[in-house]
């Protein structure tokens, strides 16, 4: 069964980009625009994914009130999550957020597959 | 012999003490002399029940009363009338009584009801036996030095205050300046971010020999995909150099003779791929005759801050981009049929820095600012005809020559 991982990123591009890559290495992607369209769609299927991609600076919900919503609730808290970052401060971000990893934009395809790995 | 001894012995006596009477005589007369001349102090007696028995030239100089005026009357005659009605002046007396002295600065009251702050020491009077004579009192007029003291502490005040507000309006600037380079990050990134995983993705695909995204259909998405991006890089930087060159004062236009319709079709082609991506139909209504003498760069840049922000925030809307010949200028209109700004939002929408979309979570704040800027400096304005939902025009008026020349 193919790793499923649910990418929540504003910019249309970065996101399209993302899923040529990952679906390329064999992975299941589902793309969202930003945390509440997530949410909606964490809620509507069962099958939840192994990792979510997750961009901080959104429109409508961003990347913090997300993971906060979803540590929240134990049926989606355990899904590691990696967060994706043009701003600074990353390590302070990772804490805040408790993320499995951060990847810091603009990023390399092969940084962004191998963190992805060290999941699934 | 003996009485005779004794008699000059008496008579000597006698005459030391009428000499140290005299003396005494004198002494008293040069104190009471030297108590009178003094000026700059009050200094009188008081009975033992504080009615005044004395008086002097500084008496009359700081309070207006002559000795014939005021001997005989109550001290409390220089309280103010609260003082009065708390019985300060009697509880002074006592507490000199009490312990030898009492001092304090307060207010007191001359003849013409003038009032000024005094400093007063009112010391007991007692005999060798101690009992109680009355009572001495010194006042001093401090009102200048305490005129002084006061605008001394209020300039504190008022420095202390200016400083505070400084450091306010620092800290401010620097939550601002926080957020601005927060912002700037993020913006330049993203697209960046975007450029190169699809470059890189190409030349893995090349390296793989996967050209799938080589079919004329695909890569020619893809190169628009790049240019819309590069747009968006493009206009951030120019926005993000034009703030330096405006906080610098190094602002300048370059004028020469502009056709605006093909300035308008020009920069919508350079923003076709935002367009296409928007799915924003644009429309010019423009006479190709329209001329005039404007910054082309400058005044390109104030269409495509205007087309750009409606493809961003006016998804899916119909853009129209007319222009009005109006003898001696130019009216410029652009007009989509989007959320709109809301009318709480108009007074500071050309204001840098400020976003009125904060939801769309990105844009630095600075396109409208600067097409204001340019405007102003071209001689022209520009006004905001929107409301929440109804879609939002923006009413360019320039003149078509230089400002102050005519054509």
């Amino acid at each position: 069964m193919a790793c499923k991982v649910l990418v929540v990123e504003d910019d249309r591009d970065i996101r399209r980009n993302l899923q040529t890559l990952l679906q390329s290495e064999g992975y299941e992607v589902v793309l969202t625009e930003n945390g509440k369209i997530a949410l909606d769609y964490l809620s509507q299927n069962k099958e939840a994914p192994h990792l979510i991609i997750l961009d901080l600076m959104m429109p409508v919900m961003d990347g913090f009130e997300f993971r906060k919503i979803q540590q929240g609730d134990p049926n989606l808290s355990k899904i590691p999550v990696i967060i994706m970052t043009a701003d600074g401060h990353i390590q302070e971000k990772m804490k805040r957020t408790e993320a499995y990893a951060s990847i810091r934009k603009p990023a390399d395809i092969d940084t962004i597959l191998k963190t992805v790995k060290q999941v699934c | 012999m003996g009485e005779n001894h004794i008699s000059v012995k008496f008579a000597d006596e006698n005459k030391r003490r009428k000499a140290a009477e005299a003396d005494l005589a004198d002494a008293n007369e040069i104190f009471s002399l030297l108590v009178d001349a003094v000026e700059d102090y009050a200094i009188f007696a008081l009975d033992p029940g504080g009615n005044i028995l004395t008086w002097n030239a500084g008496g009359k100089r700081l309070k207006g009363y002559s000795a014939d005026e005021i001997i005989g009357k109550h001290f409390s005659i220089f309280y103010t009338q609260p003082d009065v009605e708390r019985q300060h002046p009697q509880e002074e007396l006592e507490i000199a009584t009490r312990e030898g002295k009492y001092e304090e600065e307060g207010w007191r009251v001359r003849k013409d009801g003038s009032r000024f702050w005094a400093n007063v020491v009112i010391t007991a009077l007692r005999d060798q036996n101690g009992n109680l004579h009355g009572f001495g009192k010194v006042t001093r007029d401090l009102t200048e030095r305490r005129q002084a003291s006061l605008a001394l502490e209020e300039k504190v005040k008022e420095r202390t205050r200016d400083l505070s507000e400084a450091k306010s309006r620092l800290e401010q600037a620097i939550v601002a300046r926080d957020r601005f380079f927060s912002m700037a990050s993020h913006e330049l990134k993203t697209p960046l971010s975007s450029l190169k995983m699809q470059a890189q993705l190409r030349k893995r695909n090349v390296l793989r020999k996967n050209f799938s995204d080589f079919a004329p259909e695909r890569l020619l998405a893809l190169c628009e995909d790049d240019e819309r991006q590069v747009n968006r890089l493009a206009i951030l930087v120019e926005n993000m150099l034009d703030i330096s060159k405006l906080t610098a004062g190094a602002y300048r236009l370059d004028y020469e003779k502009v056709n605006l319709k093909s300035l308008i079709e020009e920069v919508v082609d350079l923003l076709k791929p935002n367009l296409d991506d928007g799915q924003n139909e644009c429309r010019i209504e423009c006479s190709s005759e329209i001329e005039g003498e404007w910054d082309r760069t400058r005044i390109g840049q104030v269409l495509t801050n205007l087309i750009s922000n409606c493809a961003k925030y006016a998804p899916g809307s119909p853009i129209t981009i007319a222009a009005d010949d109006e003898k001696d200028q130019v009216q410029i209109s652009l007009k989509d049929q989007g959320p709109g700004i809301p009318e709480d939002k108009h007074s500071k929408i050309f204001e840098p820095f400020e976003r009125v979309h904060v939801d769309a979570a990105s844009g630095l704040g600075l396109g409208l600012y600067i097409v204001n800027q340019i405007v102003e400096s071209h001689g022209g304005s520009i006004a905001l005809i929107s409301r929440r939902g109804q879609g939002t025009e923006f009413r360019i008026v320039l003149p078509k020559s230089k400002k102050g020349e005519n054509q």
